[in-house]
Formats: C-alpha cells, structure tokens, sequence
C-alpha cells in the first residue's frame, strides 16, 4: 500500500510527534523516500517545531519562592484565624463554667454527685464528668466544714475556677450523696 | 501505537511523586524543591496565555498556593505537573473573564498596545551579530509574537503541548477534551505560525 503527497502531509504533524504507529510511521518514511516535496516539508516543520519548543519557555524576572510562601500564610490564617486571634470566646466558655459550678455550692442545687468517706475522716474527692460541658466538677469534703470544688477545662487542662468556702451547717455538702 | 510521552516522562513523575510523599509526610523542603523544579514551567503557561509578565507572576504564585492546600490530601500516585497546568490554566481563564467583565474588548484583545510594541520584532544590528544566530534569534521573536496572537484555543493547546514534553494526552486531559480535538487544533496552530513565518521571511527578503 502507498500514499500520496496528501495523506502524507495529513499525517506529517503525527509523525514528528511520534504519535503513528509502526504501519503509519512505514508508509510515511516510503513516500517520503521518493518524494523531495513532502522531504521539504518535513524539514520546514520540524524546523518550526523546534523554534516553538525553543521560544516556549520564559524565566520569571524574580524567583516568586517568597510569593508563594505569603499566599500560603495568608491562606493559613484566613482557614484557622482563632491561631491569631484571641482567645476570648474558650475563655468566655469557661468563665460560665466556672460560675456555674460555684453556683452549685452556694445554692442548694446539686450540680454533681459528690462523694465523701467518713470513715476515714480523710479527705476525698470524686470526680463527676459532665459530659454535656466537657468539665469535671472536684468536690472534695472535709470535716473541717471545708468544702472545695475545682473546675477543670478538659481541653487544656487548666483549673477554670475554685471555691473553698466554710460551710457550718452542712458539713455532708448539699450535694453529696453516698 | 506509539507513546506519546517522551522519553523520561515517567522517571519525572516518580521524582514528583517521592517528592510529594516527603512533603505530605512533614519535609516542608520537598515542596519548595517542587516549587523550583515548576516554577518555570508554569510561570510560562501563564505568560503565554495572560500575555503579561505580572499576571503570569501572580498566577503563578496563586497555582503554588493552591496546590499547598489542595496536594497535601492528594492520594499517591498523583501527576504532579499536569495538575499545575489544570489549576493555572483555570486561573487564566479567569482573569481572562474578569478583565473581559470589566473593558469592553475580549479575552483575546486583552494584550495592552504597550504589550504588543514589546512583542513587536526589533531589528538587529546586523553589524553585530553572526548570521546563524541572527537568523535564529529573529526567528524565535516572530515565532513568539506569532504564538501571542493565536486565538485562546489554540494558544493553549499548543502552549500546554510543548510545555508537557509534547504530550497529547495529558494536554487533552488538562483541557478536558478529546485527543483527536487537540491533535486538529495543534495542527492548525502549527498551519497558522507556519503562514506567519512564511509572511515574515517572504517580507524580509522583499524589503
């Protein structure tokens, strides 16, 4: 099988750019063998291809490293801006926490389940995870009439708030159950 | 059929591809060798397309943040150059949209007149230079300006085309089209920067 000038030219961009097949790539190199023609035409456009390949690349004026590097900052802050920001609303958090569970032991409210040993006469404590708050309530009874509580914040591990408060009346704790 | 990547193609994608896992996997320095190993690449897609040295910068820069973002999750095996092309590619359409929104001229008349006199040919001294190297240096100025003054479908398929070691299928993927599509439009690119030379030698030798 042969091919003409036509079909040859049709298939010359393919063939400089390596996308024929061997049955192709065969017929092409035998026209190309008897025809000075198409021969010039494929030197023309490999001539071409290789000045555009040539004027296809252009180098920055600058390295854009430190571009890159302030987009990136930028996008950073704008994804988590409480990593710069203040910490007021944790701490706004935790404040209501904090009055809540002092609340609980001025007022004959029991916030949370409070344990004590009287036989040991020592003091103890019990925690009470109020799991809607993410805090642990620490109440601790001593017989004393001391009575202590301290608010944790889970995530940070801070003490939120602590109370230590003589209390006469109820040395059991209003809201002690055993 | 034949391949239609050139030689190599697969040893850079390996390279990318360690380099991406180093840098998904905490070593900050991977990227930016990424960077460096890109930046090029992609700052000449933009300059080719925008036809402007500041929007192929900003772009540019834009393409690096996004991929921060976005190739820190990318799973393994990712093709790290062609999707910078993607993203770059997007980018300039873009601006393309929004500088078309704002004058009143089209994407493809957004080159200022200032822009084009650059791209314009000087002509050389001819005292000064060898022939050979004149002859390429004029040469590759025409080609260029040539380039610049395609119609955008064009201009990207044959811009991504050289810029992706001549792949057809990466460059028809970038543009989410057909193979056969970017083959036709390649050809008629290279049909019109031909007539565009053949002009420019014609007009050369009569004047």
């Amino acid at each position: 099988m042969k091919i003409g000038c036509r079909k040859t030219k049709d298939l010359l961009g393919d063939y400089i750019d390596k996308l024929l097949d061997a049955s192709k790539v065969s017929l092409v190199d035998a026209h190309l063998a008897n025809c000075p023609e198409c021969r010039a035409a494929i030197v023309e456009l490999r001539e071409l291809d290789d000045v555009i390949a040539s004027t296809m690349t252009s180098e920055p004026a600058r390295d854009l490293w430190v571009d890159v590097k302030t987009r990136i900052a930028r996008d950073r802050q704008a994804k988590h801006p409480r990593s710069t920001g203040p910490l007021f609303p944790r701490w706004a958090f935790a404040g209501t926490l904090a009055l809540a569970a002092m609340l609980a032991f001025v007022l004959p409210v029991p916030m949370a389940r409070l344990a004590t040993d009287k036989q040991s006469g020592a003091s103890v404590t019990s925690a009470v995870t109020d799991a809607g708050y993410g805090a642990t309530y620490i109440a601790g009874h001593e017989l004393l009439n001391l009575r202590q509580a301290r608010l944790f914040d889970h995530a940070s591990g801070v003490v939120l708030a602590s109370l230590a408060t003589n209390d006469a009346a109820g040395n059991q704790g209003h809201g002690a159950h055993h | 059929m034949a391949s239609e990547s050139s030689p190599g193609t697969d040893s850079k994608t390996r390279e990318d591809q360690q380099l991406l896992k180093q840098w998904q996997c905490g070593n900050e320095a991977a990227f930016e060798e990424l960077f460096h190993k890109y930046q090029t690449r992609v700052y000449s897609l933009a300059r080719r397309l925008t036809r402007s040295d500041a929007d192929a910068e900003d772009i540019t820069a834009e393409t690096f943040a996004r991929a921060y973002i976005s190739l820190k999750g990318i799973s393994e095996g990712a093709n790290v150059m062609p999707w910078l092309f993607r993203v770059a590619v997007n980018l300039c359409r873009d601006l393309g949209r929004r500088k078309t929104s704002r004058r009143t001229f089209s994407y493809d008349e957004q080159a200022t007149v200032s822009e084009r006199e650059s791209l314009a040919i000087t002509q050389p001294d001819l005292s000064q230079e060898p022939l050979g190297r004149l002859q390429d240096s004029e040469m590759k100025q025409q080609v260029a300006a040539a380039i610049e003054s395609l119609p955008d479908w064009q201009r990207e398929v044959i811009v991504l085309f050289y810029l992706q070691d001549k792949s057809i299928d990466e460059t028809a993927k970038i543009l989410s089209t057909r193979t056969g599509t970017v083959k036709s439009r390649l050809s008629r690119a290279r049909e019109a920067l031909q007539s565009a030379l053949k002009e420019y030698v014609t007009g050369s030798k009569s004047g």
